[in-house]
């Protein structure tokens, strides 16, 4: 639960209180799941999912996905550590950016999906839709984030060679 | 056109979630678009860079005050909850519909091991789980609040041991009035993850009949 509040949210501060507001939920409302309905991850999920929303809603908006070019534009390090380690753990930090910075809709589809490794049946019934509208979500939320992170790779490219040519 | 038609068997291949229906003909047709190439390439590098992420955030806990943060909640619900009469959690009906089944078979199997590890014979007599350990003298077990949660229930044992009166709300039991002990004697019944499922209080007379046995 506290894991996917801090994928949605990107606050540790937010995703323990969600974390926390979750489970006390299901104290209360415990009689209320249904398994032939959903599993009680999917349940879990969907509680969470709520309370995140009703959070981000009241708290500052993330930025939407375009306008990340110029606040999140770094000048490339051509004297870059070589160490995979830290090229991983860029990318990493890069994509989890990325991920934050997607409409809601689709940021929920790919942390359940993709990231929590919900089956699509159980994303469905966390978001509350058809399975065909989590896949359309997924399809759309993953296709924005592999432009995103191309034109990041031929900006830093092109930043790159422009510095090796200065010098 | 006919690349939508096969990008949801190729989402889902790139996905690697199984063997999705239509990928025989999504990849008759990769043989045929570069554009479709490039697309699944793109998808199964952000696989495996979402896979990435998702490893990383494995290491990503909570902090230590969210737990004793919660279970002081939880206590404070409890304790609000008996105190008001009401139930401590809100069971689910479902789910108290086969617990009991499983509980009972735990309950003669371990029984049935206790007879004979004490020596009691088992073939000439009709080992009875009632007798065995003095249900009717004991109160019955009793679903821990969100047990329900937890995986099916498949095998366990019976853990004996005490908790502190204080604490019996946490585990949906309330504090007796005019308690003689700080602390009473209980029987676990814990799964086969460790977790325990439910609780029984033991009495005085009911550890008298074992004794005796």
């Amino acid at each position: 639960m506290f894991r996917f509040a801090l994928h949605m949210s990107g606050s540790p501060a937010l995703a323990e209180d969600v974390t926390q507001d979750v489970f006390l939920a299901v104290m209360r409302c415990a009689d209320r799941y249904q398994v032939s309905r959903s599993t009680v991850v999917a349940w879990l999920c969907g509680i969470a999912r709520n309370h995140v929303r009703r959070r981000l809603d009241e708290e500052r908006p993330f930025q939407p996905l375009d306008s990340l070019g110029e606040s999140e534009r770094r000048e490339p390090n051509v004297e870059s550590d070589p160490l995979g380690d830290l090229e991983r753990a860029e990318g990493i930090a890069r994509l989890r950016r990325l991920v934050l910075a997607l409409p809601v809709r689709y940021r929920e589809a790919v942390v359940l999906c993709d990231l929590q490794e919900l089956s699509y049946e159980d994303a469905a019934a966390a978001m509350r839709c058809r399975v065909g509208t989590v896949r359309s979500r997924l399809h759309r939320g993953r296709e924005l984030l592999a432009v995103k992170l191309g034109r990041d790779r031929r900006e830093e490219k092109l930043a790159v060679d422009g510095a090796r040519c200065a010098i | 056109m006919s690349c939508r038609r096969h990008r949801r068997a190729l989402m889902a291949f790139a996905r690697q979630v199984g063997e999705p229906e239509g990928i025989g003909r999504a990849r008759a047709h990769l043989d045929i678009c570069a554009a479709c190439r490039r697309w699944l390439d793109e998808q199964q590098a952000m696989t495996a860079a979402l896979r990435a992420l998702a490893t990383a955030s494995r290491d990503e806990q909570p902090s230590e005050a969210l737990e004793s943060d919660l279970m002081a909640a939880f206590h404070a619900e409890a304790t609000a909850r008996a105190a008001a009469g009401e139930p401590v959690a809100a069971r689910p009906v479902a789910w108290l519909r086969w617990w009991p089944a499983a509980a009972a078979v735990v309950l003669a199997v371990g029984a049935l091991a206790w007879w004979q590890i004490a020596g009691g014979s088992v073939s000439n007599e009709r080992a009875s789980v009632d007798s065995a350990v003095g249900i009717p003298e004991c109160l019955e077990f009793a679903p821990l609040p969100l047990a329900f949660t937890l995986p099916a229930f498949e095998r366990g044992e019976i853990v004996r041991t005490q908790i502190a009166v204080a604490a019996l709300p946490v585990y949906g039991i309330a504090i007796p009035p005019d308690p003689v002990a700080p602390a009473v004697t209980v029987d676990l019944l814990v799964g086969q993850d460790g977790h325990p499922r439910a609780i029984r209080l033991v009495t005085s007379e009911s550890q008298d009949s074992r004794s005796r046995r």
